[in-house]
């Protein structure tokens, strides 16, 4: 039969075709794919919803019990918690009988208020709490937010009564001017996106890369397959862009996860920086395909080198935690992206990924040095692991 | 037409292939005989341009498998001795798959699938993925998967290894075939009567050294056996004889036997 030397891009699509339709197939590694990207948008989402209406509870003025000592001698003071809808609640005893209630968690905190309180516009209360008790310090603050706020009042009246500016109490005041977004604890979250979204990148094609390269040494296709008239960059071109296939899918999984997670977990929430818009998510998934081609390239020349697909497992499974460290680090302390920074693949994107998921516009110029300086890394790993795809270890094994 | 010459291919200090040499014709059956260890499936790798030899060169219709690697392995069908098939495609979808991979598409690549089915009686599990195959089913998807762009050249690696007698006879029918078309057969067999009912030459490896070759008549009158396990056992002992009488210069033949088993 008369065959003709088929085109390169023919082959590659050929190759290509093969193992997605092999692998979609794989019925057990597709489910684990669809979930596995869902795990960290549903455990940030659910955190930020418990923070987002907590904050909304103590927003609508949380209403506490006051224990309080002395309450007849500063009830001026009394009647504003009343105002508020606090609950006074008298209480008796010993400082020590008092100080284990607190310690043992009957009560969040207790006021001491002294005789002098009743004869002096001016005195000091003493607050007895535990401060390695959430709720007791939660109650702590509320309580003492009042009680600010009255000295204050106080404090104007008073002067005012001397017959001098209230103003002199706090003769300098500032007032920030914020050019930057609203501060919200929701950033904090928000800013876990790009690590996350980078972690699963690298863990996309796992499988899929381990079971088309080391597996089919392992399996013994893969002598077949290199005795057919394939260059070996062209069997590996169209094993890597099924590779890429799969992760941009994991990839989108992953955002669309976040994207429906973060909304419904600050939806009725006012306080909260509203969760990155659609335009962003489409920059985050538009600026992981040339990290994703770098973490395939990555995947397939670790397997190549391996000697079974356990040891592959074992190195491709440790692979996504080396960009998930600096990507953490940086939820907490954010580094704006510069030049240097951008030609660093991976922290590059990184960089670029908080600055969207921060509200901020995208330098141009940094963009195109990290996308060049990524896919320049990628070819370089693609051109090693042709070499190794040539070599007889590949075939054989060690 | 086939050309092995001087070839040597070595693991470490184990010389695979010393300096063997040798030629298959088109339209003649050649049969690459010897033990486990002797070298036939490293030249057999060699020729399908999966490994570099140290030496020597080996040709598939004057292309040199190293040089010419793509123009040697479109010339060439080759049924290993791992099957190495995917257990999630069918068996119809390995031999397109691989169809595809020579240049073949459309009605002809159908065509030719079905021709094979029919031929190697692959139709009750034609469409079945390949999981669970038997060893004769996967032999059967493999050697399909060979032909599928019918090769001017053919290597067959223990064609009817796991096969039962009519699938056996029907490979045999289709080797025939194949030879009276004027393809270039290699295949190496452990069966000896498969040997001596199908092959026109013979090349017995020892070692990686061919010892002995030429046509079972010739062989017949130089080793004075009929038999072929006879000749076979004749060529081996002639190569053992030979190393006693040189041991302390290049070792023993136990180390060498030793040698021949870390080689497998």
């Amino acid at each position: 039969m008369k065959t003709t030397r088929t085109s390169w891009w023919r082959l590659v699509s050929i190759v290509f075709t093969k193992e997605v339709s092999d692998h979609a197939r794989d019925r057990r590694s597709i489910i684990l794919s669809l979930l596995f990207p869902l795990l960290a948008p549903v455990l940030i989402g659910f955190l930020l919803y418990t923070v987002s209406h907590a904050n909304v509870q103590g927003r609508s003025q949380r209403v506490i019990e006051v224990p309080v000592v002395g309450a007849e001698y500063a009830p001026r003071l009394m009647q504003g918690f009343r105002d508020k809808g606090h609950t006074l609640v008298e209480m008796e005893g010993s400082r020590a009988e008092l100080r284990a209630k607190v310690l043992a968690g009957h009560i969040s905190f207790v006021l001491i208020i002294p005789e002098s309180a009743a004869d002096s516009p001016t005195y000091g209360i003493e607050i007895i709490t535990d401060r390695t008790n959430p709720r007791s310090l939660a109650d702590t603050a509320e309580a003492m937010r009042h009680i600010t706020g009255f000295g204050r009042a106080e404090a104007e009246r008073l002067i005012t009564d001397a017959g001098l500016d209230p103003h002199i109490a706090v003769p300098i005041t500032v007032s920030q001017v914020n050019v930057g977004r609203a501060p919200s604890q929701a950033y904090l979250f928000y800013n876990m996106i790009p690590s996350m979204l980078t972690f699963m990148v690298f863990m996309g094609a796992v499988y899929l890369t381990i079971d088309s390269s080391v597996g089919e040494r392992e399996r013994g296709s893969l002598e077949p397959l290199m005795s057919a008239p394939v260059a070996r960059w062209e069997l590996l071109l169209g094993k890597s862009l099924a590779g890429l296939l799969y992760t941009m899918a994991v990839v989108a999984m992953n955002l669309i996860a976040f994207r429906f997670a973060l909304s419904k977990a600050v939806e009725g929430t006012s306080g909260m920086a509203p969760p990155p818009s659609v335009d962003v998510y489409i920059a985050l998934f538009l600026l992981s395909i040339p990290i994703a081609a770098l973490a395939v390239g990555v995947q397939v020349t670790i397997a190549a080198i391996t000697r079974s697909a356990k040891e592959a497992q074992i190195y491709l499974g440790l692979l996504p935690t080396v960009p998930l460290v600096p990507g953490l680090i940086m939820v907490f302390n954010p580094v704006a992206p510069t030049v240097g920074m951008a030609m660093v693949p991976v922290y590059g994107q990184l960089g670029l990924f908080l600055e969207l998921t921060n509200g901020r516009s995208l330098d141009p110029g940094l963009v195109a040095v990290s996308v060049v300086s990524t896919m320049i890394a990628a070819a370089l790993v693609f051109w090693l692991a042709s070499k190794l795809f040539e070599s007889e270890r590949m075939i054989f094994g060690a | 037409m086939i050309e092995i010459e001087n070839l040597e291919k070595s693991f470490g200090d184990l010389k695979a292939v010393d300096g063997a040499s040798f030629r298959a014709e088109d339209g003649v059956i050649t049969g690459l005989i010897g033990h486990n260890g002797a070298g036939k499936t490293t030249t057999f790798r060699v020729l399908a341009g999966l490994m570099k030899p140290d030496a020597g060169h080996a040709r598939v219709d004057g292309f040199d498998c190293v040089t010419e690697r793509i123009e040697a392995q479109r010339r060439l069908g080759v049924l290993p001795d791992v099957r190495g098939l995917y257990p999630r495609l069918t068996a119809r979808e390995h031999i397109r798959y691989y169809g595809r991979l020579h240049g073949l598409e459309g009605e002809t690549l159908e065509a030719r699938i079905e021709e094979l089915i029919q031929r190697l009686h692959m139709d009750e599990f034609a469409d079945r993925r390949t999981r669970g195959f038997s060893r004769g089913q996967e032999l059967k998807v493999a050697l399909a998967r060979a032909l599928v762009h019918e090769p001017g050249n053919v290597i067959l690696d223990e064609p009817t290894n796991g096969l039962d007698v009519p699938s056996a006879r029907a490979v045999h029918d289709l080797i025939h075939e194949m030879k009276a078309a004027g393809r270039t057969i290699i295949l190496s067999s452990h069966i000896m009567s498969e040997v001596s009912r199908l092959c026109d030459k013979l090349v017995i490896m020892v070692e990686g050294r061919v010892v002995m070759q030429g046509s079972p008549a010739e062989l017949v009158v130089r080793t004075g056996h009929e038999n072929m396990e006879d000749i076979f056992i004749a060529a081996m002992s002639g190569i053992e004889r030979r190393e006693t009488r040189s041991e302390g210069r290049e070792g023993s033949a136990a180390d060498r036997k030793t040698n021949r088993k870390a080689a497998q």
